[in-house]
């Protein structure tokens, strides 16, 4: 388990190669929380369905310009699947489609000491995020996770926290800043 | 979009990371990505701070009959010069999976009776000259219908729309299948006509037309896409 990320570098470099073992292989380890981070976004599950496949076919196409410095193979993976969702997310709501819903429960903070598997997908990274978020104020923090979690727009996080939309930007904006600061890079 | 300033470019960076950059400034910053290396640099940043947020979702598996469909989809997207190769390996695989996915939607028509789930009787993958995918379309043959799916299409004038035109491999006029606006359609009901054209088979083809489709009848305008026309029965 520790070496998940390794493991899917060495993947994604024989996707790049056309290799479609590796494509499966890729696939059944990261499918998951691909779809994971589909769902938490988009709310209805034959979108997420729709979204996964569109993911993994650009994951399929694009995996030859995955570069290791720009960030850890599952960073790469759910930053395609969120702008994906995103898209359609924003695309739907403004012709009314997707029902607004409310966060009935709000995602929690991930417990890294206790769950040595999920330290090891993200990597030591994931640990310093948690402890940066950990310092900012509770709006703040709320604001932010839903927004990155649950692709809710300034004016969803306003209605869900119940504050003015113009205090949630300030929040998330002060937020940003503090956890630049804090990861120090 | 064109910025010099580093703070409002990480600050763009960050909000369209966070995903709360509003629709229309989340398009153009989505362009000025494409060619400004120094957006990209500001937009992986932080992607590389945020992502581990996801680590809190808990996982969840897709249904199995995703990864069926996505080898067809591959399968098509290799295209006819490697498909002769292995004629018979992937055409078997196809229809395998073509199959597999048909059993499947059988069982799940049993308990989802409002959602119309058939196995396509074509899945067509339309490529720019890049071969970067634009947009998938799916026959589903019973409902007499094309499902479109876009992968963020070049963006056209406000006065354009997208065309779906079958090019019959015959070497007929093309036929009109539909407008796609600008790839916000997601499904096109067919005449009795468009079906017998598209068993005749031939490649698929989007032209940019304008509002209203092509006022002639043939396709007018640029053709960015094109995708082979795999059938299965």
């Amino acid at each position: 388990m520790a070496d998940t990320a390794d493991n899917l570098e060495d993947l994604l470099a024989r996707i790049a190669a056309n290799d479609r073992h590796a494509f499966r292989e890729l696939y059944a380890q990261s499918a998951n929380i691909v779809f994971a981070v589909l769902l938490s976004i988009l709310s209805r599950r034959d979108l997420a369905e729709e979204a996964l496949q569109d993911v993994y076919m650009r994951v399929w196409r694009q995996a030859a310009s995955y570069r290791v410095a720009r960030g850890k193979p599952l960073t790469w993976l759910t930053s395609i699947a969120r702008n994906r969702a995103l898209d359609i997310k924003r695309r739907l709501s403004r012709e009314a489609a997707l029902p607004q819903a409310l966060a009935e429960a709000e995602p929690q903070p991930a417990d890294f000491e206790s769950d040595p598997a999920l330290a090891a997908q993200w990597g030591d990274d994931a640990k310093q995020l948690a402890r940066c978020m950990d310092g900012l104020s509770n709006d703040q923090n709320r604001s932010i996770r839903l927004a990155f979690l649950r692709g809710f727009s300034h004016s969803e996080v306003a209605t869900q926290v119940g504050a003015p939309v113009g205090t949630v930007k300030s929040w998330i904006r002060r937020g940003l800043a503090a956890l630049k600061r804090c990861l120090g890079q | 979009m064109n910025i010099q300033n580093p703070e409002l470019l990480d600050r763009l960076a960050s909000d369209y990371v966070l995903g709360t950059m509003p629709r229309l400034t989340r398009r153009r910053f989505t362009r000025l990505l494409a060619i400004d290396l120094v957006a990209r640099r500001a937009v992986q940043d932080w992607e590389r701070r945020l992502a581990a947020l996801s680590a809190e979702v808990p996982p969840e598996a897709p249904p199995v009959y995703l990864w069926p469909r996505i080898e067809a989809a591959l399968d098509d997207l290799d295209g006819p010069a490697n498909r002769a190769l292995t004629t018979a390996s992937r055409w078997t695989g196809w229809l395998a999976a073509v199959f597999a996915f048909a059993t499947l939607a059988i069982g799940w028509l049993y308990w989802q009776q409002q959602e119309t789930v058939e196995a396509p009787a074509f899945t067509s993958v339309l490529q720019d000259g890049e071969k970067t995918p634009a947009f998938i379309v799916d026959a589903l043959r019973d409902a007499q219908a094309l499902r479109i799916r876009a992968f963020d299409p070049a963006t056209i004038a406000r006065d354009q729309t997208y065309e779906l035109w079958l090019v019959p491999a015959d070497g007929d006029a093309p036929v009109s299948l539909g407008l796609l606006g600008q790839g916000e359609v997601r499904e096109l009901t067919l005449s009795t006509a468009q079906l017998a054209a598209l068993d005749a088979g031939g490649i698929l083809a989007i032209s940019v037309e304008p509002l209203g489709g092509s006022p002639t009848g043939a396709p007018t305008g640029d053709i960015p896409y094109t995708g082979a026309l795999a059938t299965t029965s």
